[in-house]
């Protein structure tokens, strides 16, 4: 045989199989290519659906009310569609084909999440496609005769306890903490904040810096130049939702207001009143609840539960110790909160998906994929949002994925690292930021106050009374229509105050708030051990846990009407 | 044998040396080129995201994502590039309005920037805020091959002269915490 011939042979055989390789590998590229650009759109879109939500629940006054809350997380889920659709255009799809990819949205809330899935409605008879019921991190503990009680959990150390304990239906909702000795003072609270003069009429407006306190679960501002001749009717004025003053009548919260004058100035006593609270409150599930195990906890039918992710097993959860300290996140209290959120998360979101495939018209078999550990820590730490997809063909394959995006500065939680220090200069801080130690230590600056982050958020002001949402967040750059301010961001200071530009700015590398927590952080440049309870006379500690107790006790809480503080 | 017979059997051998061997060869180092580009796409993209999801960048996630692309046998280039938002209220700059959101000023980080910070950082660990934009560019650096084989028929010359490369880049959804 002539080399021509085995030359036309080789290339028989090898042009074929060099041809199929090619295709094939070309066409994983796009597959992964597809891959990528879904996981972005993805993404992209649920980042959208919580920043609808940030910026609605910022700027509603009411959005801790529970229609309002349902209303901002609707409009959420529908900027998430929104966006999904307008990023999946180009490729052919439709809102409506994209809601047929989603199986379930997971909105998890501070106390309870929301998962937005199809539902049976029995007043049509048919599936709709919308939120369903508000359901609680509980989980159910029997122990004998005298004990079958459920505990609701929340994304910090707050529980709810409902039903039979020591023989007595009780129904109490505190916070648990172990008692380290913190003391705190009171103190005054001012910020800053847009008032209308004549809603309805003109658009004039007024910016003033005011103090405040929240009674009620309601902010009261105190009017600034007031005295002892004052009518007590022109004293304080809550915020109403026409961004004017709606001056305080009723005569019980008069007599709370005056009572909480001190030298001229409104002090608020959240912050101590949270450690008394929380003191008595833990003193009584101590003694009460002392000995419930994870053993005890059972479900609907009273069988226990042994598929916790974690197993605690006889380890005793609401027993406070050093060992057992509930704002410790290795703690027996904190790991049986986790297990209790995550397998109540799980099981819903099983049963919504398995749900979603029965009523599916695309011939998908929907299913939970499996979140890794990583993103589990931001569901059950964070307000979240957590969307799937799943069934659309990408070249070679079917894409399936989910996408967590957790969200620390809004009007529902306050994390441990959703507070910011401002100094006597009017620059606020991260609690660990190196730079405001240093100056705090070398007697630069003064700590001046502590606050929850959000309130370093924009907040929006309709001038011509239309509802003033994200959408004017965004867009709203007509000053004739629209006016903003930061109520943190205050006038104040001189000019006004600003981010610091070492850790909130900038690509950060702060002291963790553990550390702040502990009390004494670690210099890694030379080792040095710096007591932050005493910087130059300054506690960064009692500051920070100060407004992180203020601003948990001032939240509202679902559960409150159990018996909040009870 | 006639002189045109055997210049005739040493064109063939040439021609089919270069078809049975260098041709297949082109073509299989041409696929592996590929491979690696889909492998060190993955990559990007997976250590880009997970800087997006989570606000921060570890030493570790850089050590692995170095290692991961480094296993297909190449050099590398990384170029990051780390936007970060300026939009303080408070302070005044000619070129952005504070009531705008678009017009923020970003000002960025580079690479060496980057590393340096990672390096030098108490736990090795930097976080982003919300807001902030982080891309990642990844290039070959040696030659490959198939580039050797390309060459050896014409060579191409500038700056798209590397073979394996992947980009990546997004907006930071949460603000990072250690």
């Amino acid at each position: 045989m002539k080399l021509q011939h085995l030359t036309i042979i080789f290339l028989i055989i090898i042009v074929p199989i060099s041809l199929v390789l090619s295709a094939y590998i070309n066409s994983q590229v796009e597959t992964i290519g597809n891959q990528t650009s879904y996981n972005s759109n993805l993404i992209n879109a649920t980042y959208d659906g919580i920043k609808a939500f940030q910026l609605n629940t910022i700027n509603n006054s009411y959005s801790t009310i529970g229609n309002s809350k349902i209303r901002d997380i609707e409009a959420s889920i529908s900027t998430f569609f929104a966006s999904l659709s307008t990023n999946f255009r180009s490729k052919g799809y439709s809102e409506d084909d994209m809601r047929q990819h989603v199986p379930a949205i997971l909105f998890t809330l501070y106390d309870g999440y929301y998962i937005y899935s199809n539902y049976y409605n029995t007043e049509t008879s048919s599936y709709n496609y919308g939120l369903k019921p508000f359901m609680y991190y509980s989980c159910r503990y029997v122990s004998g005769s005298n004990y079958d009680f459920v505990v609701n959990y929340t994304l910090d150390n707050t529980i709810t306890v409902i039903g039979i304990v020591n023989g007595t239906y009780v129904t109490k909702t505190g916070h648990l903490i172990y008692d380290e000795g913190y003391s705190t003072d009171t103190e005054v609270l001012t910020e800053d904040l847009i008032t209308l003069d004549n809603p309805g009429v003109d658009t004039s407006y007024t910016k003033d810096n005011y103090q405040y306190v929240i009674y009620n679960n309601q902010k009261i501002y105190k009017e600034n130049g007031i005295d002892d001749s004052t009518p007590d009717q022109n004293r304080y004025f809550y915020y109403s939702s026409t961004y004017s003053k709606d001056y305080v009548n009723d005569l019980d919260t008069l007599a709370y207001l005056n009572s909480h004058l001190s030298g001229g100035n409104l002090v608020s006593d959240s912050a101590q009143k949270y450690y008394e609270e929380s003191k008595e409150f833990t003193n009584w599930v101590t003694s009460n609840l002392g000995n419930i195990t994870q053993d005890d906890a059972v479900d609907l039918e009273g069988n226990q539960i042994t598929d916790f992710v974690t197993d605690t097993g006889t380890d005793r959860i609401f027993l406070v110790s050093d060992t057992n300290n509930p704002l410790q996140s290795n703690s027996v209290f904190n790991e049986n909160r986790l297990c209790v959120i995550r397998k109540s998360i799980e099981t819903n979101l099983v049963s919504a998906i398995t749900n979603f495939t029965n009523h599916s018209i695309i011939g998908y078999e929907f299913a939970l994929p499996q979140l890794n550990e990583e993103d589990w820590e931001k569901i059950e730490n964070n307000i979240s949002m957590v969307t799937f997809l799943q069934g659309l063909p990408i070249g070679g394959k079917i894409y399936n994925n989910y996408c967590v995006v957790s969200n620390d500065s809004n009007e529902e939680t306050v994390g441990n690292d959703s507070i910011f220090i401002i100094d006597s200069s009017g620059t606020y801080h991260k609690p660990g930021c190196k730079t405001l130690i240093e100056q705090l230590d070398n007697g630069t600056v003064t700590i001046a106050g502590a606050y929850a982050s959000s309130d370093f958020n924009r907040r929006t002001v309709s001038l011509t009374g239309s509802d003033a949402n994200a959408g004017a967040q965004l867009t709203g750059t007509d000053s004739d229509t629209y006016a903003f301010f930061y109520p943190q961001v205050s006038t104040a200071y001189s000019p006004t105050s600003t981010a610091c530009y070492n850790c909130i700015v900038t690509v950060a590398d702060t002291y963790s708030t553990d550390e702040i927590i502990s009390g004494s952080v670690t210099d890694s440049s030379n080792g040095r051990a710096i007591d932050i309870t005493n910087l130059n006379g300054q506690n960064l500690q009692k500051a920070y846990l100060t407004a992180l107790a203020r601003a948990r006790y001032d939240l509202y809480i679902t559960n409150g009407y159990f018996g909040y503080g009870d | 044998m006639e002189l045109g017979d055997s210049l005739t059997v040493i064109i063939v051998i040439f021609a089919g040396v270069i078809i049975m061997f260098v041709f297949p060869l082109m073509a299989l180092s041409e696929r592996t080129d590929d491979i690696s580009e889909l492998s060190v796409q993955s990559s990007t993209t997976d250590f880009v995201d997970n800087v997006r999801s989570t606000g921060k960048l570890t030493l570790d996630d850089y050590d692995r994502f170095w290692q991961e692309i480094t296993s297909t046998g190449n050099s590398f280039e990384v170029e990051m590039e780390a936007q970060i938002l300026d939009e303080n209220p408070g302070v005044k700059t000619t070129q952005a309005e504070m009531t705008k959101i678009g017009e923020n000023v970003y000002y960025i980080l580079y690479t060496s920037q980057i590393e340096d910070r990672l390096n030098n950082s108490t736990d090795h660990i930097l976080t982003f805020k919300e807001g902030d934009r982080f891309s990642v560019t990844v290039r070959n650096t040696n030659t490959t091959i198939a580039q050797i084989l390309r060459n050896f028929f014409y060579s191409i010359a500038g700056n798209g002269t590397y073979q394996i490369a992947a980009q990546h880049a997004g907006i930071v959804t949460v603000n990072g915490t250690k």
